[in-house]
């Protein structure tokens, strides 16, 4: 179920008019329910595989708390970490690796070694709950958070539908004690989350969807063969796509989800106003970012272990956060740039603190730092390495055709409404656009991004572009 | 009522407002302000209502297709040219291909039409693509066709519920056209742009693909004609460049379905097209005038 489908308004609709009409144990169960048949809209195979696995975390959880020595508790963390890794490395990786190993043995002249491909299609969601499973074991373990009495509570932590398939990355610290607590009708925050998920479709339908239009002419070739404005126009459109797409799908789950009484954590916060490579990460998809430092750059020593350390480390924690996104070497290198984009900033000291810079120098700093973002997001839209290298290929040519000037001009549209609106949110500070003004304000700005959603909303075949992460 | 739940209900008041102002737009302005979707939705209702022949006992014909029929084919001539012989309807639905038009003949059909010819206008790529219009398609579908497309499409089930919203609502199937509408308005050379954006390299398909993926095709709608009287012919149009139409002729004899190819791929000159694959007036005159005496 699509956010910006219609079935799901319907959905949601239904379950919200439900959910507050029942008591808290019951909401809880109901709730786990609705999660379930979003989930098994899909396919109901992909939801034996969900509740498998938090079958076997909620019983590893107690066991760790258990235990008696660390060793035993050491060991049930492996287990834990063997299954979840397991499973999302089976659906996952299991072809990519089975892949990139044929290419390396025949890179040595062995001739095409009998291998056996998985004809396996890749459950939606896997790698975000797979990640909240292991930030709740891991939370377990180092006894930050106890582990849920209720197995219920629990499977509802890891399946609650706003956050199900494309996160927020939900902290266990954070979600489950709202889970395990009664929630109570709030008009405010109702009013808030109905903002949120128009806001969030405006991103979506009207600035993802139409900037789509044009990065997928420009990296599918309709446009012809790269060339400067073809790169340009592409790279643009891809960096407001994906922005737009992914902002708008946290937000359309932050406003659900603060309908039905949860708050989930913020996901972006105008991340191409970043002027280092580090702020940007500080303020692009927080969730897997925050989850990247806490669970893997942390447990790896971070900074703690010396300066070379800390570089391998932080390129380990990016290579394996580009892996993460999908398995083709492609996200391995945009990981690995940034990894070594971080790195580079942190010997050169370029990372502090920038808020007395001159304003001219902060918008230097934003352009420039867009621009090293952008060039990234060639290696994560292009389908392959080699049309990566193609489409920078294309930085070495000029030529100029009248569709790329109205190709521009649409791009303009499309993408200045979210540069404005940042501008506005950076200024102020909001989570949304009008927050902290008076009530008519906000509705206004509501129903000023559902006119805009009907009138030019492109979405169709158009899902998340992390739906398949 | 606090002032937050006089906002919560203002929000779902105007969302209401603008749903119920679009779908009235969709429904009663678009047709007025589109020459597209007014041809459209005239040629639709037109070749619901055919009976097998005309009270004059001339047998009717519905010419089915797409962008290709649309300027390959000089309608009024053909028409004028067959009136001795047959009662000539069209209904053309730009960018769709084979499935499209598959499910849209079998709703034509469902709604009582009973056209003694059915001609199906598709070039050979067209014929064998799995590619369709979308949830615009929908509009122009019977409801109790969708689970059937859903299930040999593969929808998964919210592209199958989007279907029936889009038959349902005339925003939701249309929405695209409206957005393209008020684009084409803000900016006009945007037209242009969504030409490219549109544009699909061609491909050369291997012969035994074009029969492995038509044979059934050509099968299942020589089935649905026969199971509502009608005589089928699918007609492919002319090409710059070898399309495999006289292999499909061919495998259309052995099925029992005529494909007629007027013009074989290559015989007409590059100035006779507009874009490489649709015909220019001057080449749609000599399509439509070979076409006349082979129909």
């Amino acid at each position: 179920m699509l956010f910006d489908s219609p079935i799901f308004f319907v959905f949601l609709i239904l379950v919200v008019v439900a959910y507050w009409r029942l008591g808290f144990r019951a909401q809880n169960l109901f709730l786990l329910g609705a999660s379930y048949f979003f989930y098994g809209w899909w396919d109901w195979r992909f939801l034996l595989l969900m509740i498998g696995s938090t079958i076997v975390d909620y019983f590893i959880a107690h066991a760790i708390a258990r235990a008696s020595s660390d060793a035993r508790r050491k060991q049930l963390l492996l287990v834990s970490l063997i299954v979840n890794f397991g499973i999302l490395g089976t659906f996952k990786y299991f072809n990519f690796f089975i892949g990139s190993f044929v290419h390396v043995i025949q890179a040595f002249g062995v001739s095409q070694p009998s291998v056996t491909f998985l004809n396996i299609i890749l459950p939606p969601g896997i790698s975000f709950y797979t990640f909240q499973e292991v930030a709740y074991i891991v939370d377990v373990y180092n006894r930050k958070i106890e582990p849920a009495d209720r197995f219920i509570d629990y499977a509802l932590f890891i399946s609650l539908f706003p956050h199900l398939i494309a996160g927020p990355i939900q902290r266990p610290d954070h979600l489950l004690p709202q889970v395990q607590k009664p929630r109570f009708w709030d008009g405010d925050k109702s009013l808030d989350g109905m903002i949120l998920i128009a806001e969030g479709l405006f991103r979506k339908c009207v600035i993802a969807d139409n900037c789509a239009l044009i990065a997928n002419a420009a990296f599918s070739g309709k446009f012809g063969h790269p060339n400067i404005p073809i790169v340009l126009l592409g790279t643009y459109a891809f960096a407001w796509q994906i922005y737009g797409d992914f902002s708008g799908y946290s937000d359309i789950a932050r406003g659900a989800a603060q309908i039905l009484g949860f708050h989930f954590m913020i996901n972006f916060r105008q991340p191409y106003f970043a002027q280092s490579l580090q702020e940007f990460w500080r303020r692009w998809h927080i969730s897997l970012s925050t989850w990247l430092r806490d669970y893997l750059y942390i447990r790896l020593g971070g900074n703690r272990k010396g300066e070379s350390r800390t570089y391998s480390n932080l390129l380990t924690t990016m290579l394996l956060g580009g892996l993460w996104h999908g398995a083709n070497w492609t996200f391995v290198i945009w990981g690995g740039i940034h990894g070594a984009g971080l790195a580079l900033e942190r010997v050169l000291g370029i990372a502090q603190d920038r808020l007395s810079a001159p304003f001219l120098a902060v918008w230097l700093r934003r352009i420039l730092i867009f621009h090293v973002v952008c060039f990234t997001w060639i290696f994560f839209r292009a389908e392959s390495l080699s049309a990566a290298w193609q489409m920078i290929g294309g930085l070495a040519h000029w030529n100029w055709q009248p569709s790329y000037m109205a190709a521009a001009k649409f791009l303009i549209l499309f993408s200045l409404p979210l540069f404005a609106l940042d501008l506005g949110l950076e200024a102020t500070g909001d989570e949304y656009l009008f927050q902290s003004r008076p009530h008519f304000q906000r509705v206004g700005v509501a129903l000023a991004s559902i006119l805009a959603i009907v009138l030019f909303g492109a979405n169709q075949a158009n899902a998340f572009i992390y739906f398949q992460f | 009522m606090t002032r937050t739940h006089r906002s919560i209900a203002l929000v779902l008041l105007g969302i209401i407002l603008i749903g119920l102002m679009a779908e009235a737009g969709a429904r009663f302005a678009l047709g007025r302000m589109s020459r597209i979707q007014r041809r459209i939705d005239q040629e639709y209702r037109s070749s619901l209502a055919l009976p097998p022949n005309t009270p004059a006992g001339k047998p009717t014909m519905l010419l089915l297709g797409n962008s290709l029929l649309l300027e390959g084919v000089d309608f009024d001539s053909l028409r004028s040219a067959l009136a001795p012989r047959y009662d000539v309807h069209r209904l053309v639905i730009e960018q769709t291909n084979y499935v499209d038009l598959y499910y849209i003949l079998q709703t034509v059909f469902r709604q009582g039409s009973r056209p003694h010819d059915v001609v199906l206008c598709l070039s050979v790529g067209q014929v064998i693509a799995d590619d369709m219009r979308g949830e615009f398609t929908a509009r122009y579908l019977d409801s109790a066709v969708v689970p059937s497309l859903a299930r040999r499409e593969h929808f998964d089930a919210t592209t199958t519920t989007n279907y029936f919203f889009a038959h349902w609502s005339a925003w939701f199937g249309t929405r695209v056209e409206l957005r393209k509408w008020l684009l084409g308005q803000i900016m006009p050379d945007v037209v242009n742009m969504t030409v490219v954006l549109g544009a699909r390299p061609a491909s050369n398909i291997p012969v035994s693909e074009v029969l492995l993926r038509s044979g059934p095709r050509l099968k299942e709608l020589k089935a649905l004609c026969d199971r509502y009287g009608s005589r089928c012919t699918i007609l492919i149009p002319p090409t710059l460049t070898e399309d495999h139409a006289e292999d499909l002729a061919a495998l259309g004899r052995e099925i029992g379905i005529r494909v007629l190819v007027p013009v074989g791929a290559g015989r007409m000159d590059k100035s006779e097209f507009r874009d490489g694959f649709h015909l220019a007036p001057a080449g749609a005159a000599i399509f439509t005038a070979k076409l006349d005496s082979e129909l």
